[in-house]
């Protein structure tokens, strides 16, 4: 980073504009359509000014060209850098190389070279994810892929951009096994240019290829975004009831009375746990009554087919009942089924 | 009369002892080179008017009180959104009186005018926004939206700044007109 000397205040390029710049870089998502402003004149451009008079004496007209005038653009820096995944990316707790999508512009009007870097230890957020590597997009379709894509090296790889040039980087990140629920936490990616940075304004003299002055942009020639991940857990219980029916109209739990047991399966948290499977022994000194499994009321057959239960086939003298996917927070599943006491 | 479009038909001839050159316009092109020459040959004739052009911007400076003087200092570097100030000096380095004086300033492509910047006095203002075929006034130019409906032009169309002269400019005389300009 070159260290950028403040010379008397210049305006440089204005604030509305650098918005619009960051409206371009959405376009190149399709997400919104904003009016084109890329950065402005390229650096190094000569603005040339010539006026022209022209009179008369009398019967003749004359006319002559003033001198011109030539003014140099200088090189203004700026940069900007937008996460672009829709919504904060769901974890679980212990995942690793979860990927955050940034896009990287260069909004000033000359090449640029930037460096890269991430910061997780921000306030606001639950959780503090740990960062394992930045990604360029090296095959340019957007997607993260290991093989395909460059991992990011300071001082070694850092992309060079032309004026208004984009780029796709991957901020990747393992999240911490203790984190709850809902728990949110933030990444940014700050990129800085290698031209100048610091206050808008400051001037390194004749730092541009054309000799030019370089001029740090209302960016301040650094940039940062914070994507999010939240942590979505599910947690899954069961609760087991069981009513007793005897020969003689009571309810005591004698040879020969009927148990129905009843198994209540109910979920809570963000998540979904996937492929739940609940299983029950049949205890002993008892007799499961063929025919009467049952999920949320409607029959199950004791036989492991195309229905969700089973008795005895998955596991001897066991109840399978396999539910899938069960959303956290979605209705409760009801297992039932009898069995008589020998 | 067109920018660019000179015949040039010149004659020397011995006039109270003064060298005179005369352009007779009608077609055809002329190279930047014979205005080069014609120029220096000028400055000594009579009825001659010379014009310098100067690009400038403003900048703060920090006074030693804290405060903040705003300066003009020549236009050497600007970058994008730097406003131009361009202010074109006329004198009438010749003996007779100069009528009807026009001056044109084309602007540089890059540069957007800002609108109600152009001044001048003694001189009406007017503007082009095709290539300086035609000039008007602000409220009377109109120019072509993408989908070919006419639309009141903006700054943004204008490509010339013409100030027209309204009173002859006597011998001796000088003063300048200027504008400013916005670098896209």
């Amino acid at each position: 980073m070159t260290a950028a000397t403040n010379r008397a205040t210049r305006t440089s390029g204005n604030g509305a504009r650098i918005l619009l710049a960051a409206g371009l870089l959405v376009v190149a998502f399709g997400l919104t359509a904003a009016p084109a402003w890329a950065g402005g004149t390229p650096a190094c451009t000569e603005i040339l000014n010539e006026a022209r008079v022209v009179w008369t004496t009398g019967a003749a007209l004359d006319t002559l060209a003033s001198g011109t005038t030539s003014t140099v653009v200088d090189q203004l820096v700026n940069v900007s850098v937008v996460w672009q995944d829709a919504a904060p990316i769901a974890v679980s707790p212990g995942d690793t190389a979860r990927v955050l999508t940034f896009v990287v512009t260069n909004t000033g009007n000359g090449e640029d070279t930037f460096s890269l870097a991430t910061l997780s230890a921000l306030g606001d957020d639950d959780f503090d994810p740990i960062p394992t590597g930045i990604y360029l997009d090296g095959d340019a379709n957007g997607e993260f892929g290991e093989e395909a894509d460059e991992a990011y090296v300071s001082g070694t790889n850092d992309p060079t951009l032309a004026a208004g040039e984009a780029l796709v980087v991957f901020v990747l990140s393992d999240i911490p096994p203790g984190v709850g629920d809902g728990d949110e936490g933030v990444s940014r990616l700050v990129v800085t240019s290698t031209a100048a940075s610091g206050t808008p304004g400051s001037v390194v003299p004749g730092a541009a290829p054309c000799g030019a002055d370089v001029v740090v942009g209302t960016s301040g020639g650094t940039a940062g975004d914070d994507g999010s991940y939240i942590a979505s857990t599910v947690s899954v219980s069961v609760a087991k009831s069981a009513t007793v029916a005897d020969p003689y109209g009571a309810a005591d739990p004698v040879e020969g009375a009927v148990v129905t047991y009843s198994l209540v399966v109910t979920s809570a948290g963000s998540g979904t746990a996937l492929g739940v499977t609940v299983t029950d022994a049949i205890p002993e000194h008892t007799t499961y009554v063929p025919g009467t499994l049952a999920l949320d009321g409607e029959a199950l057959t004791d036989e492991a087919d195309a229905d969700a239960g089973d008795v005895g086939s998955t596991t001897p003298g066991t109840v399978t009942v396999d539910l899938g996917d069960v959303a956290g927070g979605s209705p409760a599943r009801t297992i039932t089924f009898d069995v008589t006491i020998e | 009369m067109k920018r660019n479009a000179w015949t040039e038909e010149i004659r020397f001839t011995k006039e109270g002892g003064h060298a005179m050159v005369r352009f007779s316009i009608a077609l055809a092109l002329a190279g930047l080179a014979l205005l080069a020459v014609t120029g220096i040959a000028r400055a000594a004739e009579e009825g001659s008017i010379e014009l310098k052009a100067v690009a400038e911007v403003e900048v703060e400076v920090l006074r030693e009180d804290g405060g903040t003087d705003v300066e003009r200092v020549k236009a050497s570097t600007v970058v994008p959104g730097d406003e131009v100030i361009y202010t074109i000096y006329y004198t009438n380095v010749g003996d007779k009186t100069a009528d009807k004086v026009v001056v044109t300033n084309p602007l540089p492509g890059e540069m957007v005018y800002v609108d109600g910047s152009a001044t001048g006095d003694g001189a009406a203002v007017t503007f082009s926004v095709d290539g300086g075929k035609t000039y008007g006034i602000p409220g009377d130019l109109t120019v072509l939206d993408a989908d070919g409906n006419e639309r009141p032009a903006t700054a943004d169309d204008y490509t010339h700044i013409r100030w027209t002269f309204q009173t002859p400019v006597s011998s001796g005389e000088g003063g300048y007109v200027d504008f400013r300009a916005r670098l896209a």
